[in-house]
């Protein structure tokens, strides 16, 4: 019975098990409600207008649609839900697709129940934490790009990073907390949607001054 | 040079050729037998080298070089076999003039000037001269022809006043008789012409005296006195038509109805010789050597010249065996069958009749000798004759009355007295008794043909027909000397003190001398006209007089014994008879005779002029035999046969004929040639008449031909040919074409053999990204399965026990734990797969091949202590130096993250550290440092060995040879270092 404040969670996962699995997981929150789990995209784009999920925890690697093509056509049909990829490593060139392709951050599949919901919890709050490898590709999706939505402390952050350097050091050395770090990765995660429309601009940008 | 035409001048008599008053002047005579085209002669020229241009009434034009005549006709290129005249102009082309045009000759081409067909005057041209620079030419009827610079300005224009007469006088001046009796003299820069002031009857002919113009008529001899424009009458004491005067002898060739006489008239005693009769004279000239040329008109050309012999005796003296001059200069004669002959006083008395009656054995003489003591003995068939003066008779001795033999074949003399040489052995004689000496007494035959004794060895020498034997001390020795096997000694004679002069029958003549051995052979190599030496004699100044079948050779010899005179005498020189013999030559200071076959001949000795003889020249060069120009490869051309400068051959022109000549009308036979390629023949070629040589594929290369000749005296003269040429190298031999063609073999072999490497590296190269990009397939692929079947099934294991964990919490005391404690069992549960997960995650991580960077390597650790240490609050930081991608080995990766994740384990666990680092940085000889610090509490590093997890670490270092260095302090902290150099490897078979 899912109660009016609980955030409505789609699963879609093609290993029944685990799909099963992470339903009960989510369940057994009290902040989280399944609404539907299902093993393709396909099936989840089609029951979206029914199901109306507000948090969609999406497996990468699927049969039929993938999860960054799915990820692109949820957000396109509902951009208010918030898609969190499943993966096995986190930093992965694939996770980065999908972050561009609209998911708001990562989880791993080696998380127990406490670490998935907490997980969730701190998703919808803020950003996962971003690897250097992940930090890298964003830095250089953004630099051929002259109008970059970042801002330029985003943009510190995501160089720190992909320098190899700790949250311990970032914020030492940008006087700020961790926390705060992670909020700017958030952001850094959502502005990355914005990509395909900055890069038209560019693109435009760019003739027109040829 | 001086020429004078003579007009046809008729002179009937007959053409016996007489013997001049002078002895020694002679005439030769030369018909087409000789090589003459036609025996009309009509002109006469002498060039610069020496040829005589002969031109004829119908056969062409010859040039005669002493030997030959080279004939040039209309096949040549002249316009016509008629010649009129011949001159050379002062660019040296001959022109030749025909009765209806000319043809210019410049040595190698003709060219024809062909009067006009329709010309008004075409009647015959018969004058040429030149005035200036250009070419006059008369023709009959008022008619002249100019030729300048090749062009004809006018064919036959007529002038107003008849020519009658044209002469060139003694300094080229060309002097014109008119036929209104005006004298016209021309010269290059004026001209003169007068009227003479005294009525003439007309000229007959012009001739050059000295320095004068004369011209006779029925009146007289005139001389043309130009200065004054008058003419003079001349004393004159002939009646003579002068034809020349020779300036040289003061001679003057005239002609009268009688023949050709040579008269003398200037000083008191007049003096005529008839020198040729009933011949028709065209021309005299006097060549530069002092022969006298005489052109005529039906009987050929004469040559009438000094000789250098003259025959002496009668003709009836003929086979000229011995000779001896007597004390009282009367000369003995021995013939070979008409007995002893004694001239004096211009008397020739034979002794022929007195010996007869000794079956004509006495009249063989052998040889005629004169004692020291004064007295004459002759030798002969029948005995050894001794001369009474007083009665004019002779004592005969015979093999009764002791002589060895009845031949007395030579007689020698010594301090003691006389030696006899018999047909049966040798014989002294000391005036009472006689002594022989045989083959008994150790001669090696007893026939005998010389006899010398050196008086400077004391040394009697004895020729047989095998060899000579010494005799001295009363013993007879072989005189061995190689160059004499196995022929007859004829004559001995001492050369220069001790050495012997030997002739002999086969080897040419040999100088041997037996205190030193020194020795030299003389033959036809060397020059001789013969090898079969009837005797070789030394005169007053050591001039070897030596004569054969063919002649006699005059030799001088330098200290050495090489020869650098040689003359050769023979019938061209007034020895008709040519063929010497053995015992009849004397050679006296003032005098020399020698016996030949058919008369005694004198030298003569007052003869010797010193002439410059002509130049040594080339007269041709050619390719192939001239089948192709040697003049192509050349820019200029030199001397009247235009000849190529230093030509430039090309190397399949390298077949050369070099023809050369010393033009010499006196002695051509005696002119001997050498010559010496440079750069090609090893040494001078032997003395030879031949002037041609060929030479057939020389190398390329430059070259000097170089030749050498005798002079008029015989000895080698200063007169040289050094004719420079190249053959040229075939511009695949030249250096710059080796050089190049090395380069570039050289080029194409490196080039070759670099595509060869480069294409063994290229596929090394390729098969080295085929095998990587298979292996990164494989691995790849690894990795996704690993990705999905692991990481799936784990997925499921941790979702499990987190699904126990919550059923299990319903029972739970609502903080997590159960209450049989199999929550503590589920945990380790999920912490062993995580932990596999994580070890999982961390094979498929260093099994992708885009992960095997530094770079990346670094980072994932960093990640994995970003991590881990947030879990506890430990500030972690990392610091990489190295910005660089650096490529690692494959595997390096795996080894180095499960080090630093052990250590990084152990520091979260054990440290209790505040503070955690990592560190990449560059260390010593390009090796690399990335090192994990903590300030913790440290641990006793000798327990290292005990802690397995340290253990693991140091074997997994060893794996990827590098080394790991610890340093732990207690409550200070822990270092590890790992240090690794990352070499060069050797791949694809080249070192990089």
């Amino acid at each position: 019975m899912a109660l009016p404040f609980k955030k409505r969670v789609m699963i879609v996962e093609d290993d029944q098990e685990i799909r099963n699995s992470f339903s009960l997981i989510v369940n057994s929150s009290q902040k989280f409600t399944v609404v539907n789990a299902v093993g393709s995209c396909e099936d989840a784009i089609s029951l979206l207008n029914r199901d109306k999920p507000e948090i969609v925890l999406m497996d990468i690697e699927l049969p039929g649609m993938n999860g960054i093509q799915g990820t692109k056509i949820i957000k396109d049909k509902s951009p208010h839900t918030d898609i969190i990829m499943v993966t096995v490593y986190e930093d992965s060139e694939l996770v980065f697709e999908a972050l561009k392709a609209g998911a708001s951050g990562y989880i791993t599949k080696s998380a127990n129940y406490m670490e998935l919901l907490s997980a969730l919890e701190e998703i919808v709050k803020g950003g996962a934490p971003m690897s250097s490898r992940i930090a890298r590709m964003v830095i250089d999706n953004f630099h051929v790009n002259p109008n970059s939505p970042l801002t330029k402390r985003e943009t510190e952050i995501l160089q720190l990073i992909s320098e190899g350097k700790t949250y311990t050091q970032i914020s030492e050395e940008l006087f700020i907390s961790k926390e705060t770090a992670k909020t700017h990765i958030k952001n850094i995660y959502s502005k990355l949607q914005v990509n395909s429309k900055s890069e038209a601009i560019a693109k435009a940008n760019l003739e027109k001054l040829i | 040079m001086t020429r004078v035409a003579f007009l046809v001048l008729a002179i009937s008599l007959s053409s016996t050729i007489l013997r001049a008053q002078d002895h020694f002047y002679s005439t030769r005579s030369y018909t087409v037998k000789n090589g003459l085209p036609q025996s009309q002669v009509s002109s006469l020229l002498e060039d610069k080298n020496g040829y005589l241009w002969v031109g004829t009434h119908g056969g062409g034009i010859a040039r005669f070089d002493g030997r030959d005549f080279k004939v040039y006709t209309t096949l040549d290129g002249l316009l016509n076999n008629q010649i009129a005249g011949i001159q050379m102009d002062r660019h040296d082309n001959l022109w030749i003039l025909h009765f209806r045009g000319l043809t210019k000759f410049d040595g190698r081409t003709f060219k024809k000037f062909e009067a006009p067909q329709n010309s008004p005057a075409t009647k015959q041209m018969w004058k040429m001269y030149e005035v200036g620079d250009t070419l006059f030419v008369l023709s009959v009827r008022n008619r002249v022809t100019k030729i300048h610079n090749d062009s004809v300005y006018y064919w036959e224009k007529n002038i107003e006043k008849e020519c009658r007469r044209v002469h060139i006088g003694p300094k080229g001046e060309v002097c014109f008789y008119l036929t209104d009796s005006t004298f016209m003299i021309t010269r290059a820069d004026r001209t003169i012409a007068f009227k003479p002031d005294i009525k003439l009857n007309g000229v007959y002919n012009f001739f050059n005296y000295k320095d004068e113009i004369l011209f006779r008529n029925k009146d007289g001899v005139f001389r043309l006195d130009t200065d004054n424009r008058r003419v003079v009458k001349k004393p004159w004491s002939t009646d003579n038509f002068v034809v020349y005067y020779d300036e040289k002898d003061e001679m003057f060739w005239t002609a009268n109805s009688k023949g050709l006489i040579k008269e003398n008239f200037t000083s008191n005693k007049v003096k005529a010789d008839t020198i040729l009769r009933e011949t028709e004279v065209s021309e005299v000239l006097r060549d530069s050597e002092g022969n006298i040329w005489i052109a005529t008109n039906g009987d050929g050309l004469y040559k009438y010249f000094v000789q250098d012999f003259r025959c002496v005796t009668p003709e009836n003296l003929r086979g000229v065996m011995a000779f001896e001059r007597d004390v009282d200069n009367t000369l003995w004669v021995g013939t070979m069958y008409k007995g002893l002959w004694r001239l004096k006083d211009g008397k020739a008395h034979s002794y022929f009749q007195e010996m007869k009656e000794k079956d004509g054995g006495r009249n063989s003489i052998n040889c005629i000798r004169v004692s020291p003591q004064g007295e004459l003995w002759v030798g002969t068939a029948y005995g050894l004759g001794r001369y009474n003066r007083a009665t004019d008779s002779f004592q005969w001795y015979m093999p009764d009355d002791g002589l060895a033999g009845a031949t007395v074949s030579c007689i020698e003399f010594d301090e003691g007295g006389m030696w006899l040489g018999t047909n049966n052995g040798l014989t002294f004689f000391d005036g009472q008794t006689f002594k022989n000496y045989t083959q008994k007494d150790g001669l090696n035959e007893n026939r005998i043909l010389s006899l010398h004794y050196s008086t400077s060895l004391k040394r009697l020498f004895v020729g047989t027909a095998t060899m000579i034997n010494a005799f001295q001390d009363g013993k007879f020795n072989n005189v061995h000397v190689s160059e004499l096997a196995n022929t007859a000694v004829l004559t001995m004679r001492t050369y220069k003190n001790s050495a012997l002069l030997i002739a002999t029958t086969g080897n040419g003549v040999v100088i041997f001398d037996p205190k030193t051995s020194k020795r030299k052979q003389i033959t036809t190599r060397e020059g001789l006209a013969s090898d079969f030496i009837y005797f070789a004699g030394v005169d007053e100044k050591d001039y070897l007089w030596i004569g054969s079948e063919k002649g006699i050779n005059k030799i001088l010899l330098d200290d050495n014994w090489e020869i650098v005179e040689n003359l050769h005498f023979n019938d061209d020189n007034g020895l008709t008879g040519v063929e010497t013999n053995q015992n009849a030559f004397y050679l006296g200071a003032k005098e020399k005779y020698f016996g030949l076959v058919d008369g005694l001949y004198e030298y003569n000795h007052a003869k010797d002029e010193n002439l410059t003889p002509f130049t040594l020249h080339l007269s041709d060069v050619q390719i192939l035999y001239g089948e192709y120009s040697s003049r192509e490869y050349s820019d200029s051309t030199f001397g009247f046969f235009r000849i190529p400068y230093r030509p430039h051959l090309p190397p399949d022109r390298n077949h050369i004929t070099f023809d050369f000549n010393r033009v010499d009308k006196r002695y051509s036979k005696s002119v001997k040639y050498k010559y010496l390629l440079d750069n090609f023949d090893a040494k001078w070629s032997q003395p030879s008449s031949v002037s041609s040589v060929t030479y057939s594929n020389l190398p390329p290369g430059d070259y000097a031909f170089r030749v050498m000749v005798t002079d008029n005296k015989g000895s080698w003269s200063q007169s040289k040919i050094e004719y420079p040429f190249t053959i040229r190298t075939p511009f695949y031999k030249t250096t710059s074409f080796v050089a190049g063609m090395f380069i570039l073999v050289g080029g194409i072999v490196t080039l070759i053999f670099y595509l060869r490497v480069k294409q063994r590296i290229d596929r090394a190269m390729v098969m080295e990204r085929i095998r990587q990009r298979e292996q990164e397939a494989v691995r790849k692929e690894i990795a996704r399965d690993f990705h999905d079947e692991m990481g799936n099934q784990l997925t499921r294991i941790i979702n499990y026990v987190s699904l126990l964990k919550l059923n299990g919490s319903v029972y739970s005391n609502g903080n997590g734990h159960a209450k049989n404690g199999s929550h503590d069992l589920y945990t380790k549960v999920e912490d062993s797969a995580k932990y596999l997960y994580a070890g999982t995650r961390d094979f498929i991580w260093s099994i992708d091949p885009m992960n095997d960077e530094l770079s990346k390597l670094f980072l994932y650790v960093r990640d994995f202590g970003e991590k881990l240490f947030e879990e506890k609050g430990i500030n972690f930081r990392a610091f990489n130096e190295v910005k660089e991608p650096i490529k690692l080995p494959y595997g390096f990766c795996r080894q180095a993250n499960l080090i630093f994740k052990e250590a990084m384990t152990n520091a979260f666990k054990y440290s209790q550290a505040k503070n955690v680092s990592l560190t990449l940085k560059r260390g010593d000889n390009e090796s690399f440092d990335l090192s994990l610090e903590d300030d913790g509490v440290g641990f006793y590093t000798g327990d290292i060995q005990k802690m397995n997890g340290l253990q693991n670490i140091r074997e997994r270092a060893d794996r990827i040879s590098a080394v790991l260095r610890i340093h732990s302090e207690k409550n200070v902290g822990t270092k590890i270092i790992l240090n690794f150099k990352l070499t060069k490897s050797f791949k694809y078979g080249v070192a990089f």
